[in-house]
């Protein structure tokens, strides 16, 4: 049975990838979001980020992010210039109203089963291939510190049939149980493992109650947002 | 709940945070670096158990406005867990840009 997290979740199937996300705002509005967006037949791009701040200050200028996102990748443009449009135009704007959002990027193209990561301060996504599990490292300033984007290059992985890619931003594994301790991305990592197999909204069900188990559904003070990527079979 | 203790020596304050740093009382903090004259103001976080991306962010914030008066604003002693946390934003990146580059006027 899946789990229900009502307008706040979101699953695709395209160009051979199952997708499935899903934000949980701390307060009535967040600041996380996620976007799968379709390129064509043969490619995807997923999108998850984390702009500053709670509520309805974070949720326009995540709005606002996210209009310049959908308006650069409609054009054939690589990661690295669809970052470099988000900081020349929605990063400056955060800019100025002392704000700033982090972001990661992936694109797939079914041609060569082929990921390309990208980073402006998101934590890295993690990988599960077969029994390895391995976290891309990409790096770069979240949008909104500085003028344009700094960073590393994209980095690219090829994904085999079953392979599985998960994204989040920090208020999942900074969510915390009762006694205060960090749910942590050694239980994510370890959970994603041991459910591997199983379809990309079904795991994403098993994480998200397990995260729930862990913090026994006390409220939390970030945002949680996962999504999850997996090669079909 | 943030504890901020105030040490004030020649040319130089020092802010020693402790507790936890988040939106909900970041005003605390940044009042306080606010109401700060000396040319250089310390902010130490080694007592500090957490921190959210809004602390990050004001931080940084603060040291632009303090870099634009030609001030200093140094934050210190960040216990390993807010450092990790603070490397994937690229934070220290923006600060040695403030250290290194010209200020920015009008923004």
């Amino acid at each position: 049975m899946s789990l229900d997290t009502g307008d706040r979740g979101r699953r695709i199937i395209h160009a051979g990838i199952q997708g499935a996300g899903c934000s949980i705002p701390a307060d009535l509005e967040g600041g996380d979001f996620f976007a799968f967006i379709p390129r064509g037949e043969d490619g995807l791009i997923v999108a998850i980020g984390d702009v500053m701040g709670k509520g309805m200050r974070a949720a326009g200028q995540r709005k606002d992010l996210c209009t310049v996102l959908y308006s650069c990748t409609g054009k054939d443009l690589s990661l690295l210039e669809i970052v470099n449009q988000l900081a020349a135009t929605a990063g400056k704007r955060l800019y100025r109203a002392g704000s700033f959002a982090t972001l990661g990027l992936i694109s797939y193209e079914r041609q060569h089963n082929c990921i390309t990561c990208l980073s402006a301060g998101h934590p890295s996504p993690v990988i599960f291939s077969g029994q390895n599990i391995y976290m891309p490292r990409v790096r770069g300033v979240a949008l909104g510190f500085l003028d344009e984007y700094q960073g590393t290059g994209p980095e690219q992985f090829i994904l085999s049939r079953g392979d599985v890619v998960v994204m989040y931003t920090d208020g999942l594994i900074e969510a915390r149980n009762a006694g205060g301790q960090h749910y942590g991305l050694n239980r994510l990592t370890g959970i994603v493992a041991a459910n591997a197999g199983l379809d990309a909204g079904d795991l994403q069900d098993v994480i998200l109650r397990d995260l729930f188990t862990f913090t026994g559904c006390k409220q939390q003070r970030d945002d949680v947002t996962l999504v999850i990527l997996k090669r079909d079979q | 709940m943030l504890q901020i203790r105030v040490n004030k020596e020649r040319g130089k304050t020092t802010l020693v945070v402790a507790g936890e740093l988040d939106y909900s009382n970041i005003a605390q903090l940044q009042e306080e670096i606010e109401r700060q004259e000396a040319p250089r103001v310390e902010v130490n976080l080694k007592d500090l158990q957490f921190m959210d991306s809004s602390g990050a962010g004001m931080l940084l914030h603060q040291a632009r406005l303090l870099r634009s008066q030609n001030r200093i604003l140094e934050i210190t002693h960040i216990p390993a867990n807010i450092s990790h946390d603070l490397e994937i934003i690229g934070f220290f990146r923006v600060l040695e840009t403030l250290q290194g580059a010209p200020q920015r006027g009008g923004e």
